[in-house]
């Protein structure tokens, strides 16, 4: 094989710190261009704050994330705010304006970043609602859609700006099996349409390996495990093996740590 | 065992002191983002909707029986000292000088202020405020700031008007009910009543309480914890902090310009 | 977007409301309506006691105001030219270099250092040129307990021949004749700068009781 392009996304050394609790521990991620990549692991391992370190809402103690190249932890206002316009992301409800109708809320991008004439931006949104099969609902509230709705009109809205990286937070957590499908459909055809290169949180193993060329598995601030859906499935990892088949007890145990079970039965309250 | 409350008052101490921080560095934000709304004043006449003329009910109302129980218990009080044509006077300086101003504020916060926040604390909370820094659009400017002027405008706007139907408010009661005669209910008035010193002073002071309140309510909501109850004490503490800083400081501003 | 438009127009609504509020306010119920088309002019008036009088006392004639004290300052520094006890000229000092290279007026009797109040009144520009400046400006207690004013007392104002038409009037004759603006100079009434030289201060009490005990006694 030629050696691999450059990637997208790089995550290097990455030290990150809530209080005194370690979020990530140094680990390194690439994201290759024009592939989906997706981070998995439990709840709580800080995969939503990786998709905001990566869009610069949030800084590193330590290490980088460059995009492109460009030093996002280092990045200044107005270069954030000018790369970001190229970055697209989906909020785990949607995050629609309130407020504001379906089409507003795809229009909204492009009337604060353009200086479009109306009925171009009204073409513009139509095109986006057609593409993730909502234009019939531009002039319903948020509060109208259902949340498998309101996560295509965000999506809608995220790639308003054409933009080159897709970042998907939990896009198929409380999905029903139909509007899980249609997601997993769109993520795959805009990625591949637009040319996008998309990274993709979640915890959801089958929808998710079915569509990412590339996984990362993370767990307690660590890469535990990487590559294609079909490496992983023969990892030798045992956590990696007990997360992908979701077995209750393995590494991960299945009781929270506590005292020994008989002396915690016969030891009264007041012994304390 | 024994240093544990003084840990304690040193924690919130730290903690208050951190929060004030955060709001002044939110207020400079909030300022930098004003001359970029002249543009687009349409995100301030949408805001000034939902500040100012959904507040309009409650603050007319209010000023109708505020000037109707002043002119009720000056009558009372003047009387006694023959002094009912008098009335005008005391109506019309309580309400501009200070109930006008005041009472507008504390209404303005409890209708306003914690509408501001639960709906900024509900944005943040429903990730709309990341959402739109995601899309490159910085929230404090494009939601915080048009409420901020919002709030800027329609404070005196609505002290104004309290002060004006209180004044209307004691005339019904004065004149209609009681039979001062209305003559001396407005010519001493005038006489009394200065433009400067009287009025402008009320609508300066409602101006500082537009400012502090709107800053208040919005900084509780930008500051909340994104949770159903974080929004719910933020909303709480927008009503209960604004009311007091109104107080506290229309004793600081009459103390400057009545006092000394 | 129908929704904006009557946003906007609530928005419009609201804001007239406001400053109608706000106007209302000025023009009724305090008195923003006095100063209105503020063309007045400034009198000076001199005393030797102005205690209780404040900025924005009235100043009237006749019961009617007609003006307002705008400004109340103790000046040292105003050097007084008297002719037989009254004063008639009020000078910037040094006053004393003036005096000495306008030794040609006689009349200056002696220059006198006095301590005094110096009022400046607003007066509505409609009586420009009406008040004889012979006139007495006297400071009032309106009631037992109220407040001070200056009360304006008219001085003579035969120059004009007012006199010639009032009895003219009096007597029936058809056109007296138009006092002619010669004999109306305008020297002889208060306008912008005029200085009204008979004036009558507070009068305090104490100083009443003191003066009393003091001519009582040395009259015995």
């Amino acid at each position: 094989m030629s050696p691999p392009p450059t990637p997208l996304v790089e995550v290097r050394q990455l030290l990150f710190t809530r209080g005194s609790r370690k979020i990530f521990d140094g680990i390194d991620i690439d994201i290759q261009r024009g592939k989906i990549t997706a981070i998995m692991g439990p709840s709580g391992t800080g995969k939503t704050t990786l998709l905001r370190l990566i869009g610069g809402q949030l800084r590193p103690d330590c290490g980088a994330v460059s995009v492109e190249g460009q030093r996002v932890d280092s990045l200044g206002r107005a270069p954030l705010y000018a790369l970001r316009k190229r970055m697209g992301m989906l909020f785990q409800n949607g995050a629609l304006l309130t407020g504001m109708n379906v089409f507003d809320n795809v229009a909204f991008p492009l009337r604060e970043h353009t200086q479009l004439s109306e009925p171009l931006i009204r073409d513009l949104v139509l095109m986006k609602l057609h593409a993730v099969g909502l234009r019939g609902a531009w002039q319903l509230q948020p509060s109208e859609l259902s949340g498998g709705m309101a996560r295509r009109v965000a999506l809608a809205r995220a790639i308003a700006l054409d933009p080159m990286i897709m970042m998907y937070d939990e896009p198929f957590t409380g999905q029903d099996p139909i509007s899980m499908g249609v997601l997993v459909r769109l993520i795959r055809q805009l990625n591949d349409a637009l040319g996008l290169t998309s990274i993709i949180v979640s915890h959801d193993i089958a929808e998710t390996s079915s569509i990412a060329d590339y996984i990362y598995l993370l767990s307690n601030g660590k890469v535990v495990a990487h590559g294609t859906a079909q490496e992983l499935g023969h990892s030798g990892s045992a956590w990696a093996q007990q997360f992908l088949k979701g077995l209750p007890d393995g590494p991960v145990p299945f009781h929270y740590p506590a005292e020994e079970y008989r002396r915690d039965l016969l030891t009264s309250v007041v012994d304390r | 065992m024994l240093l544990a409350p003084i840990q304690e008052l040193g924690r919130k101490g730290l903690d208050f002191f951190q929060r004030l921080g955060r709001g002044h560095l939110l207020f400079g934000h909030i300022l930098a983002g004003l001359p970029a709304l002249l543009p687009r004043f349409g995100l301030v006449i949408q805001q000034v909707f939902s500040v100012g003329v959904l507040s309009l009910v409650i603050i007319v109302v209010s000023g109708l029986f505020v000037g109707m129980v002043l002119g009720l218990q000056g009558y009372n009080t003047l009387v006694d000292f023959g002094a009912e044509e008098s009335l005008g006077v005391v109506v019309a300086l309580s309400l501009v000088r200070e109930l006008g101003p005041v009472v507008t504020a504390l209404l303005f916060a409890g209708r306003a202020g914690s509408a501001l926040t639960a709906e900024i604390g509900l944005m943040k909370a429903t990730e709309q405020l990341s959402a739109m820094e995601m899309m490159a659009v910085d929230p404090i400017r494009r939601v915080l700031a048009p409420r901020f002027l919002a709030g800027f405008i329609s404070m005196p706007l609505l002290a104004a008007i309290f002060s004006a139907v209180g004044v209307l408010g004691g005339y019904f009661v004065g004149v209609g009910l009681l039979g001062v005669d209305q003559g001396a209910y407005w010519s001493q008035m005038q006489a009394k009543v200065d433009v400067y010193n009287d009025i402008l002073n009320g609508v300066t002071k409602s101006f500082v309480f537009g400012v502090v309140v709107t800053w208040i309510a919005l900084f509780e909501g930008y500051d909340a914890i994104p949770t159903a109850e974080g929004v719910s004490r933020a909303t709480t503490r927008t009503v209960v902090h604004s009311s007091l800083a109104v107080l506290g400081l229309d004793f600081i501003l009459t103390a400057l310009m009545f006092g000394a | 977007m129908m929704t904006t438009r009557t946003t906007e127009i609530w928005v419009g609504l609201f804001v007239a409301g406001g400053l109608a509020a706000l106007f209302m306010l000025a023009m009724r119920v305090s008195n923003l309506s006095a100063y209105s088309g503020d063309n007045g002019f400034d009198v000076t008036a001199v005393y030797e006691d102005a205690s209780g009088l404040k900025v924005r006392s009235p100043v009237t004639m006749a019961g009617v105001t007609i003006g307002r004290v705008t400004q109340i300052r103790f000046d040292p520094l105003w050097d007084v030219l008297l002719k037989d006890g009254k004063v008639i000229k009020q000078l910037k000092t040094p006053a004393t270099a003036d005096v000495k290279t306008t030794p040609k007026d006689n009349n200056i009797e002696n220059l006198t250092r006095r301590y005094v109040a110096v009022v400046t009144l607003h007066i509505q520009g409609q009586y420009d040129k009406q008040i004889p400046d012979s006139s007495d400006a006297n400071v009032y207690t309106a009631g037992l307990l109220g407040e001070k004013y200056i009360g304006i007392l008219p001085g003579a104002v035969t120059q004009c021949g007012e006199d010639e038409e009032l009895s003219a009037a009096l007597e029936g004759k058809p056109e007296p004749a138009i006092p002619s603006t010669k004999n109306c100079n305008a020297t002889h009434f208060l306008t912008q700068g005029s200085l009204i030289r008979k004036t009558q201060g507070t009068l305090v009490l104490e100083k009443l009781i003191a003066q009393f005990i003091d001519k009582f006694s040395s009259s015995k």
